[in-house]
């Protein structure tokens, strides 16, 4: 074009050197000119035009260009190739712009659906159409048309559901898109009807954990948007799945948000994304498709992992990004609080019709049959939807009587109970530095530790924004250097920790559990800086002491350690932990643990190893915590005297 | 490649996953749900349904939650599914009332629930799928608590539960004015 344009302009005319009478001369310029400004307008636009469109912010959000590295080059994360019209498409925004402009009047059929292009991309062309001022579209597109009819959408919320009871890796959460329909003014808004988004791997129910590891991590899943009433979200995480609901309102107008609906129309109808775990999960989808329709916010710009409760985070920290929160509390929480309010002869009462001793229509208190429907609702999902004959005899007592009794207005909610909202939580990447001691019987002296975590939340962490009394956390690595040893040695590498205890109570019963692997100083052996491997599991019971804030638990472990450390190259052996956490204050928790393992190798120098610990961790910001931590490890039967001890002081950083 | 390297480093999760799966309770022979009919609540009456045309997976093993609360992977619908409603072809629903059809069979459990406490969400929506104008929520949860007995049946299908609360709704002086039934 360019060429073109230089040739019209500065081509002498003395081609032949024959030279033509002036008047000609400027006649045939002013020819020559005209042609070239016509071949420009047939296809409307110039080079700096589209070059410009090529390289804005909204063209590469829609397609879903990005660079894996800086200096790489942009590549589409889109997976299939029906997203494009360029055999280039995939990395090279200009040359898909130039196919999209030629696929916009042709009557060709493409996608699930097979649709005129205008159709199958409605969010694209409508982009178009206002950047390049394109003729106005006289294609009607009903399919879609019929999708904006029944959604009616007219603003967003971004919805988080957090951890279920007693799994721990479910902390991390899951982020989904509500598409609000207009609220008639001044009554409560009915959500229920309102159409969810959400991204999923594509994983059969009976999938086999080798193979979900390994697909999960290299994208040997499909990713597919799914949409859906916000009822079936609802009955799958609120009630079925206990978990609890935060929603975030989004500051998106009525047209933004169908644009946002178009843009997940023409992905899902098109192509595909395959799904990572770690990087291009569900709540990175979410974000990635609230950027296409809202370019000035930058939200997918993560480096490592993108975890959903950080994900919330961010937009959260986005002035005027979020205009509302709000909180649907599980259904555990619910039957919890709603038992938790009764009276001491209400709670009896409740026993006696859940245990039968009473038939429900004796019962003419309506918080009490209220909490026993919830936990017989309860019971019923936990057990996958299914309950005993006699129990749903029961319950539909129960539902008889109290539909005699009329409303009645709940008891206050307990705000403290809103322990789960993923934007108050401390963040998940961790650098500690700790400067510490340490004494052997052989050595003593002081260390500098440095320590990395990539995620996630421990059990001395401040529990707002999480479940309380559970751990997770992914490879962190301690360096330590020694002073008086001149040593700077690989101290830990925790490849993974999780533990989850759960308090039994009177109502609900379930083992506590934990597993690590581990690798690094083994602070158990007769040598010293001597490493070795560590793979820790097991199951156990967990009371709380004083109150919900604190927790005494007992774990039965099997221990087995591999490593230079022990003259036999192993040690396995099963152990046992108990130990209590107390939470006296919101910021300040304190940890006590006991711990004894049996060497079962026979003729064992030390049949009897034991551990005890002690640990303070003070919570000062969502950035920021100091801890303090004393450790003693030893023989039980003082064979030798290599009990070894330490303590640290640690300055942690979150981000 | 930094997809491939953080793959390997984390393939030592494989421990961690099989301990987990093996840990709490087994994985259900029954293997995967059927695809068409039933919701994620049990229909006593079989698959006389209105479903979505899909199942959440229910597993309550470790894996089975861990693996939703990894990755919610479930087996989506996608948007071609949004106006049909399989299995509601069998059964003679008018048009007008397959929103209702659709709710009442995807939330059976909650709005029995609803309608003897005589208020909630699940009965506003409801309200709404039946055409009743918003001002008479109040009134509608009021008529399914008063007449509880007449609308909730035991072993009812979700049809049956629709055809009472209709049925209501034609006798009820506000609502018969207010709500399309």
């Amino acid at each position: 074009m360019i060429l073109g344009v230089w040739f019209c302009f500065f081509t002498p005319l003395s081609v032949s050197g024959v030279c033509f009478n002036g008047f000609l001369t400027h006649m045939i310029r002013y020819l020559i000119i005209a042609l070239c400004l016509f071949e420009t307008s047939l296809f409307g636009f110039s080079e700096e035009q589209l070059r410009s469109v090529a390289d804005s912010t909204q063209w590469h959000r829609l397609l879903h260009y990005k660079r894996a590295l800086p200096f790489f080059n942009l590549r589409s994360e889109v997976d299939g190739s029906g997203f494009f019209f360029s055999p280039t498409g995939k990395t090279d925004p200009l040359s898909e712009l130039r196919a999209s402009l030629k696929a916009y009047d042709q009557n060709s059929e493409v996608g699930k659906f097979k649709l005129h292009p205008q159709c199958a991309f409605p969010a694209r062309f409508q982009f178009l159409q206002r950047a390049l001022h394109l003729k106005p579209s006289k294609v009607k597109c009903e399919k879609f048309d019929e999708v904006l009819e029944t959604a009616k959408p007219h603003s967003v919320t971004l919805v988080f559901s957090s951890a279920y009871p007693n799994n721990p890796a479910s902390m991390f959460g899951h982020t989904f898109l509500r598409l609000n329909r207009e609220q008639s003014t001044g009554k409560k808004k009915v959500d229920m009807l309102d159409y969810g988004v959400s991204f999923a791997a594509s994983v059969a129910p009976d999938e086999n954990p080798l193979s979900f590891i390994a697909f999960g991590l290299t994208g040997g899943y499909r990713g597919q948007f799914s949409y859906v009433p916000y009822y079936v979200k609802v009955n799958e995480y609120n009630n079925s799945e206990s978990r609890d609901v935060w929603e975030y309102d989004l500051s998106l107008t009525p047209e933004e948000t169908r644009f946002l609906l178009a843009h997940v129309w023409e992905l899902e109808t098109n192509s595909h994304f395959d799904y990572y775990f770690f990087d291009e999960n569900c709540s990175y989808q979410m974000l990635t498709v609230i950027e296409a329709a809202k370019p000035d916010w930058n939200l997918s710009n993560f480096s490592l992992s993108v975890i959903p409760s950080e994900t919330i985070k961010k937009i959260v920290a986005i002035s005027g990004a979020v205009t509302g929160i709000h909180y649907r509390p599980s259904l555990r929480q619910r039957m919890v609080e709603q038992i938790e309010n009764l009276s001491v002869n209400q709670k009896s009462d409740l026993k006696s019709v859940l245990d039968k001793q009473v038939p429900p229509k004796k019962i003419n208190d309506p918080f009490v049959l209220d909490a026993a429907i919830a936990s017989l609702f309860y019971e019923k999902n936990e057990k996958d939807g299914m309950l005993n004959a006699s129990k749903k005899e029961l319950q539909a007592g129960l539902l008889l009587q109290r539909s005699k009794l009329g409303t009645i207005s709940g008891p206050e909610r307990r705000i403290a109970h809103e322990l789960s909202r993923p934007d108050l939580g401390h963040y998940a990447f961790r650098i500690s530095i700790s400067p510490g001691y340490f004494a052997s019987s052989a050595l003593k002296g002081g260390f500098q530790e440095l320590g990395i975590k990539s995620a996630y939340h421990d059990l001395l962490n401040k529990d707002l924004g999480f479940l309380r009394f559970s751990q997770i956390d992914f490879p962190q690595v301690y360096f330590r250097y020694f002073t008086n040893q001149n040593s700077l040695q690989l101290e830990n590498l925790e490849f993974l920790h999780i533990t989850s205890l759960f308090p039994l109570s009177v109502f609900e019963k379930r083992p506590s559990w934990k597993l690590q692997l581990a690798y690094g100083n083994n602070k158990n052996s007769a040598c010293l800086f001597c490493k070795s491997f560590l793979l820790r599991g097991g199951l156990g019971a967990s009371v709380n002491l004083f109150d919900e804030h604190s927790i005494f638990y007992a774990l039965i472990l099997a221990r087995a350690e591999l490593g230079t450390a022990f003259s036999r190259r192993y040690r396995v052996g099963p152990e046992a932990q108990l130990a209590a956490i107390f939470n006296p204050m919101d910021d300040y928790k304190t940890r006590l643990a006991v711990g004894l393992t049996w060497d079962l190798a026979p003729n064992s120098i030390s049949p009897w190893i034991y551990q005890a610990e002690w640990e303070h961790a003070l919570s000062l910001s969502q950035s920021w915590e100091i801890r303090a931590a004393f450790g003693f490890w030893g023989d039980a039967l003082r064979q030798w005297n290599n009990a070894y001890q330490e303590g640290k002081l640690s300055l942690n950083y979150y981000f | 490649m930094r997809k491939l390297v953080r793959s390997l480093a984390l393939l030592l999760l494989v421990p961690a996953f099989s301990f987990a799966g093996a840990g709490k309770g087994q994985m259900n022979s029954s293997g995967s749900r059927e695809m068409n009919a039933g919701s994620n609540q049990s229909n006593p009456s079989g698959t006389d349904g209105c479903g979505l045309g899909w199942q959440v997976t229910q597993k309550k093993t470790m894996l089975g939650t861990t693996i939703r609360g990894t990755t919610n992977a479930v087996v989506p619908p996608t948007f071609g599914m949004t106006s049909g409603t399989m299995g509601c072809d069998k059964h003679e629903i008018a048009k007008n009332d397959m929103e209702a059809a659709k709710f009442a069979f995807n939330n059976q459990e909650p709005l029995s629930i609803e309608m003897a406490q005589g208020e909630g969400e699940y009965l506003a929506g409801f309200a709404k799928t039946l055409g009743c104008d918003d001002s008479v929520q109040g009134d509608f949860a009021k008529m399914t608590q008063e007449n509880y007995e007449s609308i909730i049946k035991e072993d009812q299908s979700a049809l049956s539960l629709l055809k009472n609360v209709k049925a209501q709704i034609r006798q009820h002086p506000v609502l018969s004015e207010s709500c399309r039934a």
